[in-house]
């Protein structure tokens, strides 16, 4: 019960900590975006990264931050229902309802996993002018779905010592 | 495979499991994965990498968290407020001029950001107080800012429209024209109700005492605080209207922009910014995690012929065409009481959009309509984000029940609006017309 308990609270403070790194990230976005306007608009002479840059910056801000927005109860749900219902009927709801999730993120592992590694082996690369590395980028598909399965298997812990006990862990 | 079955079967499961509280990203996703894999095999699976990555390399979504970020830092920037006191200047004296006046600002606010969210919890913190102690009935004061803050999705710049893009894939910058006009008569029927409620009823909103009455000096004055707000109006909406930049471009402008105000206002604290951010992270991510489930969603959907089906029986609704289209609107309506918005646009807007089509209308019209729709459902109880969002601002003496009250006659006057929208189509189109030819 120690280790469970220690566990599950490393993979919720991974989480946290993933949030903290992840949410300043929209000042960067911002500021990459503003400095191609500015040389675009007032220079004359667009950046060649930029547009690519964002969006691979946007994408594993996202992707990676679902975890943390898991762990913060902010993926919108129908609760109308839902909250009528005692914490401890929750907890078994969340039990029962948790293999759609884990289908889901696994499924997503799985494959991103096949599409990150493939783009890894040929060492692709984008056709624009910039040409980045793709890689990386599609990376964070698999390591996105990783730290969701982490934050989701915690919850699902969580709920199942709250419906199996009646004791938050 | 039978497609009324799978269809059934989709949305049965669907709807199942978020009634029980599953998020709707999730609830889309994994019964579009379950059901892929149960019907086809594991190798149908393997498009769902690429889908994901098709919402990475896309720079239009980029703007969705600037958009966030900016009615977030709006909220803390000390703009509301500022508004507020010119406003309370200007509109004060006149019988129901507070509250008309916080949905002016309520409009203002929506020109500035993307969200419901950020009129309604300002307004529901500056307004609101103001109004309860100038003696103004609760249920008009509630519903002007309940009514008003969800003025935010239609007035452009709105995420929801971004997202819809997204699905129907349409045009952002028409989208964001189309919802002009709608936008300033919805927000117009509120004031005129408000007015000619408080002509016929002065107790309910008594204008002020002489003595709050400011000079012509302090009016002028007060004008400054429109100054901020016009400059990041046209700095964003004005860039993308004209074509000059992009609405991920004007985003990050806009932004940028509000930094600057938050910083003249001498607001900008690193507390607020850091919130900002955080509110920002889990915002987007739950919207773009919503937007990969229907992604999922959409190949499951299209692999099964069900299209076919879906259209087979919208199409032969009673009352041709348009039999369809008040169709849908009763299912978004009904959606909408139970159901946030962007959860409903992934849901049905692939199912939808090809129908639409088929019909001859424009997907442009049709976006704005769901929007229209859905300004009903910010206020519809049980489930209405403004409900909830004001109630957490309201003062502890204003419940729940009250702020439900207080929203009848202002969703009525938005199903007016619907309706206008959708007899008279120009009302959106003709903008996006005007400016792109």
């Amino acid at each position: 019960m120690r280790a469970i308990i220690f566990v599950v609270r490393t993979i919720d403070k991974l989480s946290q900590l993933s949030g903290k790194i992840l949410s300043p990230i929209v000042l960067f976005l911002m500021a990459v975006i503003v400095y191609d306007v500015t040389k675009r608009y007032v220079f004359s002479h667009p950046t060649l990264w930029a547009q690519e840059l964002s969006e691979f910056i946007f994408g594993a801000y996202w992707l990676l931050g679902g975890a943390y927005t898991l762990l913060e109860e902010a993926h919108v749900k129908m609760d109308v229902f839902y909250r009528r219902f005692s914490v401890r009927t929750r907890a078994v709801i969340n039990v029962i309802t948790a293999p759609i999730f884990f289908v889901f993120i696994l499924i997503l592992l799985r494959e991103g996993w096949h599409f990150a590694s493939f783009s890894l082996r040929c060492a692709e690369h984008s056709n624009s002018m910039w040409s980045p590395p793709l890689y990386p980028a599609k990376m964070m598909i698999p390591m996105a779905a990783l730290l969701m399965l982490l934050q989701g298997t915690t919850k699902f812990v969580r709920a199942l010592v709250l419906a199996i006990t009646g004791r938050e862990l | 495979m039978n497609a009324a079955l799978v269809t059934v079967l989709f949305f049965g499961l669907v709807l199942f499991f978020l009634t029980l509280g599953l998020p709707v990203s999730f609830a889309l996703g994994g019964v579009s994965v379950a059901l892929t894999y149960f019907f086809w095999g594991p190798e149908g699976l393997s498009i769902i990498a690429n889908r994901a990555w098709g919402a990475v390399a896309n720079f239009v979504v980029v703007c969705v968290p600037l958009f966030v970020f900016m009615g977030a830092m709006l909220e803390r920037s000390g703009v509301a407020s500022a508004l507020y006191k010119s406003m309370h200047l200007w509109c004060g004296r006149l019988r129901g001029g507070l509250a008309a006046g916080t949905v002016l600002i309520c409009m203002l606010f929506a020109a500035m950001t993307g969200l419901s969210a950020s009129a309604t919890v300002t307004m529901g913190l500056v307004a609101l107080p103001e109004m309860l102690k100038r003696n103004y009935d609760k249920s008009l004061a509630l519903g002007c800012i309940t009514a008003g803050g969800a003025l935010g999705v239609l007035i452009p710049p709105s995420v929801t429209m971004v997202l819809y893009a997204l699905v129907a894939e349409q045009s952002v910058g028409k989208l964001f024209m189309g919802g002009v006009i709608p936008g300033v008569i919805l927000g117009l029927f509120f004031i005129a109700y408000i007015l000619i409620r408080a002509a016929f009823q002065p107790q309910i909103a008594p204008g002020a005492p002489q003595e709050e009455r400011g000079t012509w000096r302090h009016k002028l004055m007060a004008l400054r605080a429109v100054i901020l707000p016009s400059l990041i109006i046209l700095g964003v909406l004005g860039t993308i209207f004209a074509g000059i930049a992009t609405p991920t471009e004007a985003a990050a402008v806009g932004a940028m922009l509000t930094l600057v105000s938050a910083a003249i206002h001498k607001r900008l604290r690193w507390a607020d910014v850091r919130d900002a951010c955080y509110q920002t992270l889990k915002v987007s991510s739950m919207a773009m995690w919503i937007y990969l489930g229907s992604l999922c969603f959409t190949t499951l959907y299209y692999s099964t012929g069900a299209p076919a089906f879906v259209k087979e029986f919208l199409l032969h609704m009673p009352g041709g065409k348009w039999g369809t289209i008040i169709t849908i609107q009763i299912i978004w309506f009904l959606l909408g009481m139970f159901l946030d918005p962007w959860g409903i646009i992934m849901i049905t807007a692939p199912v939808f959009c090809p129908v639409i089509k088929e019909l001859g209308f424009s997907l442009i019209w049709f976006g704005v309509l769901f929007i229209v729709n859905m300004e009903m459902a910010y206020l519809t109880p049980p489930f209405g984000f403004n409900l909830f969002y004001l109630k957490g601002v309201a003062p502890s003496d204003v419940s729940l029940a009250d702020i439900y009250r207080s929203v009848v006659p202002f969703i009525a006057l938005q199903a007016l609006a619907l309706i206008l929208v959708i007899v008279f189509p120009q009302l959106v189109l003709w903008i996006p017309k005007m400016m792109l030819g």
